[in-house]
């Protein structure tokens, strides 16, 4: 995907999650029910997972702090956060490539991560933090479940425009062979 | 070989501008950088889809509401119209317990008298100035002939008995059982007497004969039991001489005198007795 598709993709991601925190917020009580929406964090993954190293871990620095410090307020959590996972997304890009299986797994285990590592944090800072079992029930699973099918949603965006660009990208190469052969044939 | 790429660069440049600025505001503790990006980025998402978001969910709520604002419209004029229920219970109440204050006045007055206060029971629409049922009898010692006076004055006599009810013949009946010996105080000091023997529908006064013809009564006086006959006690009001007719060649000259004025309505009675066996 080119890169300005991307950037689009992504803001426009972080607008949603931006919208769906706003329409949808999560009881901050566990009494209820609620999700946590990682459409941006997807994004990134599967946008920047087979991308060289430095560009995923500043891709992923450059949207934690933007989260850090106009989102979440949170700095540097998610500044050290986004880089890491999205670092780590692309360790195993070889073997996910193999089948859309394996890596709507590991971004799925990466998704978990993404959630349990401020939970593990907040709860050793905070001893009044919600046990565990309850966020587990009461934010965590919906949240897994909704952004895994994220994931299979994204897997097929993503696939669909992989194939776009290589049928264009063939197409291109086509004209660009006649014009040669042409201009080989006017020569003569 | 390059270091870093021309992407790479763009977005070090990104970071490290981003992490300079946010730390120096939080360090400087100046107004937080996240209420500045929220603006920013609030302005742009309300405007591109807060606003028309909001404004599509208000509209149907708006449509939703519709049948709510119905309800409430409906539940408003139930209340409405019970609310003028109330004002006329009120009158109602409030013009009876005027009733019953000036019956109790009268009640007063007539310490010596034989006295029972009564409820109208019934009254046959189609027989309206004829008879009345009250909820006196026997057992709170009625008896037949007995005056029935509303608080402005008397409006009929007790024809029948029951154990707990009585019948009232008004004065206004076509049938009245029995003439009413009356009397009016005239302005020189003397009394005229008559008898109270029939009503006039059309005139709508009682016609009283009295027996001196020679008696000056004007309009205006009052006319009350004189108590000679019947089982009732003298004074009680029975309406106002309304015209005066004189037969020369009668000693008894006609007069008309006008009921009280609650004779049309009445809710409740006095029934009064002389304490004498009629």
């Amino acid at each position: 995907m080119k890169i300005r598709a991307s950037v689009i993709l992504i803001l426009v991601c972080l607008l949603v999650d931006d919208l769906i925190a706003y329409g949808l917020y999560p009881d901050p009580t566990f009494k209820g029910y609620g999700f946590i929406s990682h459409l941006t964090f997807l994004a990134l993954m599967f946008v920047l997972y087979d991308q060289p190293w430095k560009t995923r871990i500043l891709s992923g620095l450059l949207c934690g702090l933007v989260s850090d410090f106009f989102f979440t307020d949170s700095f540097p959590l998610y500044a050290l956060i986004y880089p890491s996972l999205i670092y780590i997304a692309g360790l195993a890009k070889e073997w996910i490539k193999e089948s859309a299986l394996k890596r709507f797994l590991w971004f799925l285990l990466l998704l978990i991560l993404l959630d349990l590592i401020p939970y593990c944090t907040f709860a050793m800072m905070d001893p009044y933090q919600v046990p565990f079992g309850v966020w587990i029930c009461h934010r965590g699973i919906l949240t897994w479940l909704i952004n895994g099918l994220m994931i299979l949603l994204f897997q097929y965006i993503f696939d669909v425009m992989d194939r776009y660009y290589t049928i264009r990208r063939h197409r291109i190469s086509a004209q660009e062979k006649k014009i040669y052969k042409r201009l080989r044939l006017s020569r003569k | 070989m390059k270091r870093f790429t021309k992407l790479q660069r763009i977005l070090l440049i990104g970071n490290i501008v981003l992490l300079v600025f946010g730390l120096t505001m939080m360090g400087l503790r100046q107004n937080p950088l996240s209420n500045m990006g929220y603006s920013a980025w609030t302005y742009i998402k309300y405007g591109l889809i807060d606003y028309p978001l909001t404004s599509i969910g208000n509209a149907f709520s708006d449509l939703a509401n519709l049948w709510h604002v119905y309800e409430d419209n409906q539940y408003l004029n139930e209340e409405l119209s019970q609310q003028r229920s109330y004002k006329t219970l009120y009158e109602e109440e409030r013009n009876r317990n005027a009733e019953l204050e000036e019956l109790l006045e009268m009640k007063g007055a007539l310490k010596d008298a034989k006295n029972v206060s009564a409820t109208v029971l019934s009254r046959d629409v189609s027989g309206w100035d004829q008879t009345v049922t009250i909820s006196a009898g026997s057992k709170q010692e009625i008896e037949p002939n007995m005056i029935v006076c509303t608080s402005k004055g008397a409006v009929g006599l007790i024809e029948e008995v029951q154990t707990a009810t009585s019948t009232v013949r008004l004065l206004t009946s076509d049938d009245l059982i029995n003439d009413i010996a009356v009397n009016i105080a005239l302005d020189d000091g003397t009394n005229v007497e008559g008898v109270l023997e029939s009503y006039d529908t059309e005139r709508k006064a009682y016609r009283v004969s009295l027996f001196d013809n020679e008696a000056t009564v004007t309009q205006g006086q009052e006319v009350s039991t004189s108590g000679r006959g019947g089982n009732y006690p003298s004074g009680i009001y029975l309406g106002q001489v309304q015209s005066v007719e004189t037969n020369d060649d009668a000693i008894i000259s006609t007069i008309y005198v006008k009921p009280v004025s609650n004779i049309g309505s009445f809710n409740y009675v006095f029934v009064i007795g002389s304490g004498k066996v009629s």
